[in-house]
């Protein structure tokens, strides 16, 4: 039974505009509020009373049936009977007993039952360092079997904590003073985090891998190895300390019975701490003893000498030598072997000549090349035995070019009879063939 | 063996025991604190070169390694230039400034404080170890009847050189030397001895 909210306290407490529905967490908060009666009735400002009321309610939590007030006074027999009334009476009022008008007798309804097992079982009283971390997590798995909808949240709660807390753990282990870590030394951290791991392994095996869920369980893992991680590097620093064995080797001596010790001892007795190594040197001591040095150095030279390979000579591996295929590294040698070909199979020269040009930059390149092979043929140029070519066009001053667009040059060139526009083909220019 | 893990060797070689008064030293204590590898690397370089990586109570440093320890050849070089009274006044220090700081921690622990708010760990930021100080009024009247005052001047001249005691405003404070460079263990055991023998020397008190 959800107890009726004031809808216009709520709006007073909200900005302008904002609806309760809209806030984070909204539906989740209500849940809670069925339990509204109950608490306010059991937690009254009067601890000896709440203390008194949870009594009564447990004593008869554990008995069988229905009470009247008589069966109640009789099961609690220490209390006042006029006071076992008035408790009575104040949790009737709460919601904690429901009263069967036919006979006057009282029960507990499920959900007073189902809350009072919880407070119980929660052993608020019991929480140590030491088991904290497991309860975090208990609470978790309840939550997941009771209500599924709450995993994600609970899991939420508990990954920020742990987040937190891996995050100071690796600032205590950094920089933590003594105490710090051996109050952390203390906390079965091992152990917990084990039972931790086996809980979120468990909801885990319930939780489809593409869910948020998933992805928090992954991070608590990870937060959990940290704090793991964190523990074992401090066990080995307490262990380097030595600090267990001191505090098992207690003497039994005052400190100004052991100052007295001390002032009162031998020159001898006091220098045999410097000969035993009990004080270390302040400086780097010897790094290199050259007896060692030479003992080692002329150990070590004759096992050298024997454990050495003999040496065999093999003739290097004759390099490959191949011919330079001209056309992989001149272009001009490229554009002779199309031309060829465009000869062979009997294409136009003009449309070999620029084939794969994209562009005007290309076809500049294009012409250039010609031109060099021309160059390198003084005139003309042989593309297959006995069959010659040349450029058939006229002569162009660079300087007719110069400072024109892209389509300006071209127009020039057409309007020059260097290039002639060909339907459907694009610009092309002529080469006379020799035969 | 990373090249940050031969050179944090080499300042550690060089530095002996790292001051936490000093910010780059502190900088490069709690790096090795932080990296458990890196911490990992520096011991095993020392260690194959006969020095022992230390940490006591939040204090590091390097001092040469037992075994090392016993080569005749390496220990003539290591009598630290000190003499009787100097290491006297030491374990003094010693026993006030370290011993009675490693029982007040062990002390502390084992009587949990009460109305410290708990994390889920059982970790705390609050923190009240201060380290012990020893007033130079009462260091110079404990070892008035032994030495003169100049002689003990002198020793505690020493022994700030050395990095053993640190002094401010007529305290002495123990310096990052006396927790690295002494083997607590057997430090105890010998001054409770020296106690103990003392005990049975003493004649009976009268009834």
């Amino acid at each position: 039974m959800l107890p009726e909210l004031d809808q216009d306290e709520l709006l007073d407490a909200l900005a302008g505009g904002v609806l309760p529905e809209q806030l984070p967490d909204w539906d989740r908060a209500v849940t809670v509020l069925p339990v509204l009666p109950l608490c306010r009735a059991l937690f009254t400002s009067s601890p000896a009373d709440t203390a008194l009321k949870l009594v009564l309610l447990l004593s008869l939590a554990k008995a069988e049936g229905r009470f009247t007030r008589e069966r109640v006074r009789t099961l609690l027999p220490h209390l006042d009977s006029d006071k076992t009334d008035r408790l009575l009476t104040s949790l009737y009022q709460g919601g904690w007993l429901h009263l069967r008008a036919s006979d006057n007798t009282y029960r507990m309804p499920p959900l007073a039952f189902f809350l009072l097992n919880l407070l119980v079982a929660s052993d608020f009283a019991g929480q140590t360092p030491a088991n904290m971390l497991v309860r975090a997590v208990e609470t978790v798995a309840f939550g997941d079997r009771i209500d599924h909808d709450s995993t994600g949240h609970l899991l939420a709660v508990l990954l920020a904590e742990l987040e937190t807390q891996a995050e100071h753990t690796r600032r205590i282990l950094a920089a933590g003073k003594p105490r710090q870590l051996i109050r952390f030394s203390r906390q079965e951290v091992r152990a917990q985090i084990l039972h931790v791991s086996q809980v979120i392994s468990a909801i885990e095996e319930r939780t489809d891998t593409s869910s948020d869920h998933f992805a928090r369980l992954v991070r608590i893992h990870e937060a959990l190895q940290d704090i793991l991680r964190a523990h074992e590097g401090l066990g080995r620093r307490l262990a380097e300390w030595n600090l267990k064995r001191l505090e098992t080797s207690e003497g039994g001596y005052s400190l100004a019975a052991l100052g007295d010790a001390i002032l009162g001892a031998s020159d001898d007795e006091i220098l045999a701490l410097v000969r035993q190594q009990v004080v270390h040197a302040p400086a780097p001591a010897v790094g290199l003893v050259t007896r060692h040095l030479l003992t080692r150095h002329r150990t070590t030279r004759p096992s050298l000498k024997m454990e050495r390979d003999a040496f065999v000579y093999k003739r290097p591996p004759e390099p490959e030598l191949e011919e330079i295929a001209l056309t992989e590294i001149d272009p001009v040698q490229r554009l002779r072997e199309r031309l060829s070909r465009a000869l062979e199979e009997g294409r136009s020269l003009s449309e070999a000549l620029f084939e794969d040009t994209t562009d005007f930059n290309d076809a500049v390149f294009q012409v250039t090349l010609l031109a060099r092979l021309e160059g390198g043929s003084c005139e003309d140029l042989e593309v297959a035995p006995g069959i010659r070519i040349r450029l058939d066009a006229p002569v162009v001053d660079a300087d007719t070019l110069r400072g024109l667009t892209t389509t300006q040059a071209l127009d020039r060139l057409v309007s020059l009879n260097v290039l002639f526009p060909t339907e459907g083909r694009g610009l092309h220019t002529r080469v006379e063939v020799t035969r | 063996m990373s090249r940050q893990a031969m050179d944090v060797a080499n300042a550690l070689l060089r530095l002996g025991a790292l001051d936490q008064e000093d910010p780059e030293q502190q900088a490069l204590r709690l790096e090795l604190f932080a990296d458990t590898v890196l911490w990992d690397e520096v011991a095993t370089r020392l260690r194959a070169v006969g020095y022992d990586l230390v940490h006591v109570l939040g204090h590091v440093g390097v001092r040469l390694s037992r075994t090392a320890a016993v080569d005749p050849l390496v220990t003539a070089k290591n009598n630290l230039g000190l003499d009787a009274r100097h290491v006297r006044v030491l374990v003094y220090l010693w026993l006030h400034l370290v011993y009675r700081q490693i029982k007040e921690t062990l002390r502390d622990e084992a009587t949990e404080p009460q109305g410290r708010e708990q994390t889920l760990l059982g970790l705390e930021e609050s923190d009240a170890d201060a380290p012990p100080t020893l007033p130079e009024s009462e260091l110079f009247a404990e070892f008035a009847d032994m030495y003169p005052k100049t002689t003990l001047k002198a020793a505690l001249t020493a022994l700030k050189r050395a990095g053993f005691v640190r002094e401010s405003a007529g305290e002495f404070r123990a310096g990052p030397a006396l927790f690295v460079l002494v083997d607590h263990e057997r430090m105890e055991e010998h001054v409770v001895g020296l106690a103990r023998k003392g005990e049975v020397l003493l004649p009976p008190e009268p009834v």
